[in-house]
């Protein structure tokens, strides 16, 4: 008799779980982790690829050497901050990670605007290929972004609905996911001056 | 009272965010911005269902008058998303995208395809195969040799 009664509870506290929320949740994080695996991997691509075009472009535009040295350090500063999955539940360090690739963003497309000025280097085919890698791996930055942003807003619904949100203060504790925010880099684009002027 | 009118507003007129709206997928060649002559067409169809026959991979092309303002890359995965080009399960299509008024050419390849269609082997498609053949005003010959290309690619045999 007891045997059953434990195993109806069981069954009740299953069928109450599922109503309640307790998968959505774990699946919705799960969708949030595997979007962050793709903004991760894109912004790694995107910083392997820096050395050689900095490389490139050095040997063609040296009196650039602001303009790279920025590039050079940006990418440093966005290297150096490790990624990881916790990041995600933390307003800080994702703030950091997201202002280091956004000064990175900034500093890379003020060097494509210089690049503009030398018709060698553009003619190059390596430099070509570079930029085509690039042009395609901001893309992708994008993306994955958009894509991130999708999904912890589905999360972060997920968890606030009632009675999710009682099943997550109770049970799961599974935290509120931070979503990219407009680049600052996007608002400062650089300037492009048809005079001769350096500003 | 206002909200009322508010929500009311927007019952009767829903938001049409989206600018230009995806066009309908025809068929393998969606020439929207009537650039293609009916033997180039016929010709792509062929090459492209053959494509499909031998290496399950498929690709579409679409050209359109104009973006109308939207941003090329974020247009084209629109479209990728809406089509599903390529085997389910695969993501191994993509779709050439021409928009004649922008002067604007992307190559949008599915996840299965990346490993062949780079984007350093679309880029060099895009400047090497499609654009010399635009500038001279030759829309079909830019077309096919893009297609011709990225088949070859997609089959290991391109060089560039």
């Amino acid at each position: 008799m007891k045997k059953y009664f434990i195993l109806l509870l069981g069954l009740i506290s299953v069928l109450a779980l599922t109503g309640c929320g307790y998968n959505t949740m774990q699946a919705n994080e799960e969708a949030v982790f595997a979007a962050w695996g793709d903004v991760e991997a894109s912004y790694q691509r995107r910083l392997d690829l820096i050395p050689n075009l900095v490389e490139t472009v050095k040997g063609y535009a040296k009196h650039e050497a602001d303009t790279l040295t920025a590039v050079v350090e940006a990418r440093a500063k966005a290297g150096s901050i490790q990624i990881s999955k916790d990041m995600i539940n933390n307003p800080e360090t994702f703030g950091k990670f997201q202002q280091a690739q956004g000064e990175l963003s900034g500093a890379l497309s003020r060097l494509m605007v210089i690049v503009e000025r030398y018709p060698d280097l553009k003619a190059n085919q390596n430099f070509l290929d570079l930029q085509n890698q690039l042009e395609g791996t901001e893309n992708r930055i994008n993306v994955a972004r958009v894509r991130y942003n999708k999904s912890v807003q589905v999360f972060n619904t997920s968890i606030r609905i009632f009675p999710n949100s009682l099943t997550n203060s109770l049970l799961l504790h599974l935290e509120r996911k931070e979503p990219f925010k407009a680049e600052e880099a996007a608002k400062t684009a650089p300037k492009v001056s048809f005079s001769d002027k350096k500003d | 009272m206002l909200n009322w009118f508010i929500a009311l507003f927007f019952i009767i007129f829903p938001c049409s965010a989206g600018a230009l709206d995806i066009p309908a997928l025809k068929g393998r060649v969606n020439d929207y911005a009537a650039v293609l002559s009916p033997e180039t067409e016929n010709k792509l169809e062929e090459t492209l269902s053959a494509l499909e026959s031998s290496d399950s991979t498929q690709v579409v092309v679409l050209t359109i008058p104009s973006l109308e303002g939207e941003v090329l890359e974020q247009f084209s995965i629109k479209v990728a998303e809406e089509w599903k080009i390529g085997q389910k399960n695969k993501d191994n299509g993509a779709i050439l995208l021409i928009s004649k008024n922008d002067r604007k050419i992307r190559i949008e390849v599915g996840r299965g395809l990346e490993g062949k269609l780079t984007d350093l082997m679309s880029g060099r498609i895009i400047q090497y195969e499609i654009v010399p053949k635009f500038r001279e005003g030759d829309f079909n010959g830019g077309i096919e040799a893009g297609i011709t290309a990225i088949v070859s690619v997609v089959r290991g045999e391109y060089k560039a």
